[in-house]
């Protein structure tokens, strides 16, 4: 579940406004904002999401759900399709609002921001929708007081590397590193670390398709770097960009999907 | 019969006589009594054995499980103070302060200590596990208390190791350690924020139920410093009372605690500056809801600008002794610094100016007023000493009619009788968007009702279902006294024609039973120490959810005196079920008892 709601925050990017000279490093500030930009979307979102889930000792789990998205209505709608265990259980988020909805004793509870999701040590604020140029900042070199961006290669793209920190407190990640195409700034490669400067996971974005002038990357794959072993890859289909009738963000249309 | 217990002519037979006959009369009939007394010492070793198995799981639910993790009486926080959404934290920013007005009113402390506890993911070799780290006092950790099976408890005292932690066996097992060995642990801090360290493994402690496998103690200090609590901060305040057995026993402490937590004015004293001009000035909230802030207003003269912009705005107002000092009036800025009670962290902030007032509270001293919503943030991330310990603050006067208008240091909230009321209370004010400390005071027993209520009716239906059992043991006893009791007719026509009385062949035969009860009912009891003893002894394997009711894996008993109240109750029975047969025995006339002939009349 974790995973599923994590991957639904940071899936859509949309195609790069501008571009940046390949001889001048550019500001991160301005990769941020324009990462920001990217993430925003204007209209609703309807998609498929397929998570695969292996973990050391547990073996391998599958989720399935539907994902509605409206910005506008501040509200998205999460229902579970699979595993059966999970099947008809959902998550709405209306305005400040969000609830989980259990199948079985045909319930919603509230949540707050900083409740758990599914017994995960995911917490519900983790999904909300978040600015990478208000929690983030460049790092500085500590010699030259640099910014800590570098041109590299994966495989063979060529991307930025910038090193980030936290620039407010209750982010999850004080600190992430991110591969970001030097030729339109889509994230390839993310890195995230604690606290105390382990690195936790790493998260490759795999795939990327366009739908109506927007990038949304289809295919991820998240390493679990606590716990070595454990990995999810999360795989999107079915998006449509459909306006969403405003009666599926309610608690009856969950319900009535019990039904 | 000799002489000694010859009846004589219109008195009745002594006790002692009676004894002896009751005791002559089982031992002539040795199998019959032995097989009775069997059956009665069986239903009192049931009965005994069942006792004390309902009161050691009443035992291990009230004071292994709830006293160790929440104590008697349990003092938490709310607060929401952050700038952003995600901003609940259950932290008590001054816990010495507390934990001295808490200490002050309870004279019948036993102990308390900060409850700082953390979920989070422990990696061993090859495995993991969910499970709890829990902040230890080093002065705390002592080898008695630890029950350490291996590893020196100075090792986690004296820092030999960084992150030196004392875990369980259980939890040992679970990650596949050894001693010494380093485990990582994933958590989150009071900030959201994931934080990960590595853990030595300095002692391993033997553990009374898979409840407490769960549990990884850490260094107070180290693990405050790693969810980034400061040391002057914790999560909770346990404590537990001397002899307390009863939960009910620890509302009226509670109640003395939450009457003792009255919260004072929170404030800010430092310096107030404008345009190079400075003085020290104290800076208040003053609550924005609708009739707080009228009150706040009615009492107050507005010079310019509008108090009620409190309500809505990110400024502030400022008293007129302030305003003129500085030199200050409405749509200008005042900038105030003022120094944390903890480290003495300088804190500065700027504020535009909506309004200047006047009041005749608050004419003497230099104030800047907040809105509640601007000043808790600063206040809780950022604590001061408290304006009431200054004696150069403003600190508004108890009765006056603008008290009650200013933001407290925290609110109480209301106390609750049950733990349903209790749970309501709490999701009430968890859904709640405030910004402030919500200061809850709970006894054990609205914190863990459902499980007392369970102990006791776990009680009630082991009490209900032996005395069925021995209901079903009496009628059979019953029947067996009747039975014996038409054998002994011509006995009792003997008797009767020899002179003995109809009230003594009664109270033989009622002897006879009260010596047999009591003989069977010791025996019982013993049979029961000893069942009690085997059972217990006996460790189960793989007890599943069942493990958290068990110590050291084994079935937990405990003697209660309570069973001596059963036992009277079913001694009664027991003589209850045999005063019919032997009243009846009694009235028979001696030539029908003579002849062998039972219930055919009951004539004198």
């Amino acid at each position: 579940m974790k995973r599923l709601l994590v991957f639904l925050s940071i899936m859509i990017v949309g195609i790069l406004g501008g571009t940046v000279s390949a001889k001048e490093l550019p500001k991160i500030k301005s990769i941020l904002t324009t990462l920001d930009t990217m993430m925003e979307l204007k209209s609703d979102l309807t998609a498929k999401v397929a998570i695969t889930e292996e973990k050391l000792n547990q073996g391998v789990k599958k989720y399935d759900a539907l994902y509605y998205r409206s910005d506008s209505k501040d509200s998205f709608l999460v229902v579970m399709l699979g595993p059966a265990s999970e099947k008809g259980n959902g998550y709405l988020k209306i305005g400040d609002n969000m609830w989980m909805y259990k199948q079985n004793t045909r319930t919603f509870q509230h949540i707050g921001r900083d409740e758990s999701i599914g017994g995960s040590d995911l917490k519900s604020g983790d999904v909300e929708e978040r600015k990478l140029a208000v929690d983030y900042k460049a790092v500085l070199d500590k010699k030259t007081g640099a910014e800590m961006i570098t041109e590299e290669k994966l495989g063979d793209i060529l991307v930025y590397k910038i090193e980030l920190i936290a620039q407010v407190s209750d982010v999850s990640y004080p600190k992430k590193i991110y591969w970001v195409r030097q030729d339109n700034s889509l994230p390839l490669k993310e890195q995230a670390f604690s606290l105390s400067g382990t690195l936790m996971e790493t998260i490759y974005y795999l795939k990327y398709t366009t739908i109506s002038g927007k990038y949304f990357c289809i295919k991820m794959r998240i390493d679990d770097e606590f716990e070595k072993g454990n990995k999810s890859l999360v795989e999107i289909s079915g998006i449509s960009l459909d306006k969403i009738d405003g009666k599926v963000f309610t608690q009856g249309y969950l319900e009535s999907l019990s039904k | 019969m000799n002489d000694n217990i010859k009846p004589q002519q219109d008195t009745k037979l002594s006790v002692k006589a009676l004894l002896t006959l009751s005791f002559r009369n089982l031992l002539r009939h040795k199998i019959r009594s032995i097989l009775l007394g069997i059956v009665i010492a069986f239903g009192v070793m049931i009965l005994v054995v069942a006792n004390s198995f309902t009161e050691g799981l009443k035992d291990i639910v009230i004071n292994k499980i709830i006293v160790n993790w929440m104590g008697h009486i349990n003092v938490s926080v709310i607060e929401r103070s952050s700038a952003t959404g995600n901003d609940k934290k259950e932290i008590i920013r001054d816990i010495d302060r507390l934990t001295a007005m808490v200490s002050a009113a309870l004279p019948n402390i036993d102990f308390y200590r900060e409850g700082v506890e953390v979920f989070s993911r422990f990696v061993g070799n090859k495995s993991s596990s969910l499970g709890i780290m829990i902040g230890l006092e080093a002065k705390h950790a002592t080898p008695d208390w630890l029950n350490l099976i291996e590893g020196n408890a100075e090792d986690f005292s004296n820092k030999t190791y960084s992150y030196g932690i004392l875990a369980y066996e259980g939890m040992m097992k679970q990650l596949n350690l050894k001693l010494y060995d380093v485990i990582k642990v994933k958590a989150t801090t009071i900030y959201g924020k994931v934080q990960s360290a590595q853990l030595t493994v300095v002692g391993v402690m033997k553990s009374a139920s898979t409840f407490q496998d769960m549990g990884v103690f850490v260094e107070m200090q180290d693990l405050k410093g790693l969810i980034e609590m400061k040391s002057n901060e914790s999560g909770s305040i346990v404590v537990a009372l001397k002899g307390i057995n009863d939960p009910m026993a620890v509302v009226p402490w509670a109640d003395k605690v939450f009457a003792a937590l009255t919260p004072g004015i929170a404030g800010m004293y430092g310096k107030a500056s404008a345009s190079g001009k400075s003085v020290e000035a104290t800076k208040l909230g003053v609550m924005t809801n609708r009739d707080t802030l009228a009150v706040f207003v009615s009492n107050a003269t507005t010079l310019s600008g509008d108090l009620y912009l409190l309500s809505n705005t990110n400024g502030a107002a400022l008293n007129k002794l302030l305003a003129d000092k500085l030199g200050l009036r409405t749509g200008g800025t005042v900038h105030f610094e003022y120094r944390t009670k903890f480290g003495g962290e300088s804190v500065k902030s700027s504020y535009k100016i909506v309004a200047v007032f006047d009041s005749p509270d608050m004419s003497e001293k230099p104030v800047v007023v907040l809105p509640n919503l601007m000043f808790y943030p600063e206040y809780c991330n950022f604590l001061p000493m408290e304006i009431s310990a200054v004696t150069q603050a403003y600190y508004p006067a108890t009765n006056s009619a603008i008290y009650h208008s200013f933001a407290k240091e925290w609110d109480m909230l209301p106390r609750t009788a049950t733990s349903d009321e209790m749970m309501k209370k709490l999701e009430k004010y968890n859904k709640m968007k405030f910004k402030g400390i919500k200061l809850n005071v709970s006894s054990m027993y609205e914190n863990a009702q459902m499980f007392i209520e369970i102990a006791n009716v776990l009680n009630s239906v082991g009490f209900i279902a032996v005395m069925i059992l021995f209901v079903i043991i009496l009628v059979g006893v019953g029947n067996t006294l009747r039975m014996i009791i038409r054998e002994r007719t011509r006995e009792i026509g003997t008797v009767r024609a020899i002179g003995m009385r109809q009230n003594d062949v009664r109270r033989m035969i009622n002897w006879e039973i009260a010596i047999l009860s009591v003989f069977a009912t010791v025996a019982g009891i013993i049979l029961a120490f000893i069942v009690v003893l085997i059972i217990g002894s006996i460790p189960i394997k793989d007890p599943g959810d069942f493990s958290i009711l068990l110590v050291d894996k084994k079935l937990y008993f405990v003697a209660s005196l309570n069973v001596m109240v059963y036992l009277g109750i079913l001694f009664l029975i027991t003589y209850a079920t045999a005063f019919f047969p032997s009243l009846n025995a009694s009235l028979m006339p001696p030539t029908d008892a003579l002849r062998g002939i039972m219930n055919k009349s009951n004539a004198k």
